[in-house]
């Protein structure tokens, strides 16, 4: 199974040594969303937001597969 | 490359980690001892990932770990999974199930590990031994312990303070079984298999380990995990060991302070 890593860049860059194993870029586009939707909760929970803050997902080979900013991590209703 | 310590043996030569647990809080008389060593004989060695045992199971044998790691969990049918304990050397996986019969939940290894398959008749002969039944009661309850904390861990520490949490409980039992010291241990599990027991994300675990280490609390490298300030770390997760029940003595029924 292929390897894909998820950075996270927030207040600062954290790589992501470790990675996860997943079928397909569907699978880590699926993955990028629950990480990036479960670091919003914790902002949330201290009382704040970061729409500029993203997940950028690479693959084993070292190339970017998807970035993803906060804001298209969720949908915001007013 | 580790800096763990190598596992500290007891002076005697014991290696089943089940004994020494259980010598860390009852006075087993020798019988005793080596009746429990005498069932531990079929050691089966497991890779990582295995299944020990599934949900709807009704097993033959009591796996007791002996070395390596395992994880209790379920499985959501949206194919999600939560661990609800890690089970270290020296943990049975099942040793209510002579009572209850069937198992409710699965438990697989984490990585490679040796497992004693004990035949559910010798633990329950054991369990006729009343220093040795009254120790494995207190096992069981300080494993009902660990899940209680675990429901408060899981239900109301952010992730920050949970998973800080979840590292100073490991420390401590691994501690307690001569697996650890000097703040020091492997730790041998996934990001992912964190955040299954935290009912958080692998990228949200992840986060919280990488603040960890730049606020100097921890340094993790390929499953050498060195907790570098444990009274800050403790004191950030609201950590306090009294739940794991660690140097209470517990005599034919009446536990007391060593």
């Amino acid at each position: 199974m292929p390897r894909f890593f998820f950075h996270v860049y927030d207040d600062i860059a954290v790589r992501d040594e470790e990675g996860l194993d997943l079928p397909d870029l569907a699978a880590a586009r699926r993955a990028a969303l629950s990480g990036a939707r479960s670091l919003i909760c914790a902002q949330v929970s201290s009382g704040h937001l970061h729409l500029g803050h993203r997940l950028e997902v690479e693959d084993e080979a070292g190339a970017c597969v998807l970035v993803l900013p906060f804001g298209d991590a969720i949908e915001i209703m007013r | 490359m580790s800096q763990a310590p190598a596992p500290r043996r007891e002076r005697d030569g014991e290696r089943n980690p089940l004994v020494a647990k259980l010598q860390t809080v009852a006075d087993l008389p020798d019988e005793d001892i080596a009746a429990l060593n005498a069932v531990c004989i079929d050691a089966r060695e497991l890779g990582g990932r295995r299944n020990i045992i599934r949900e709807g199971d009704r097993p033959e044998f009591v796996h007791l770990i002996l070395d390596g790691w395992a994880a209790r969990y379920k499985v959501l049918p949206d194919g999600s999974r939560q661990i609800t304990a890690f089970l270290i050397p020296g943990d049975c996986c099942d040793m209510h199930v002579t009572i209850l019969g069937e198992m409710d939940h699965s438990i697989a290894t984490v990585g490679r590990a040796t497992v004693a398959y004990i035949p559910r008749r010798d633990m329950e002969a054991l369990t006729r031994r009343p220093k040795l039944a009254c120790a494995f009661w207190w096992a069981t309850l300080v494993d009902e312990a660990v899940l209680r904390a675990w429901v408060v861990n899981v239900g109301r520490r952010d992730a920050y303070e949970a998973v800080g949490h979840l590292i100073c409980e490991l420390y401590a039992r691994m501690e307690n079984v001569g697996l650890a010291a000097d703040h020091r241990f492997e730790l041998p599990l996934t990001q992912e298999e964190i955040a299954d027991a935290l009912g958080l994300t692998p990228v949200h675990v992840n986060r919280v380990l990488q603040r960890m280490r730049s606020e100097d609390l921890i340094t993790l490298k390929r499953g050498a995990l060195e907790i570098l300030d444990y009274r800050q770390l403790e004191k950030a997760s609201g950590f306090n060991a009294n739940y794991l029940h660690i140097e209470e003595r517990v005599r034919a029924g009446s536990p007391e302070r060593s």
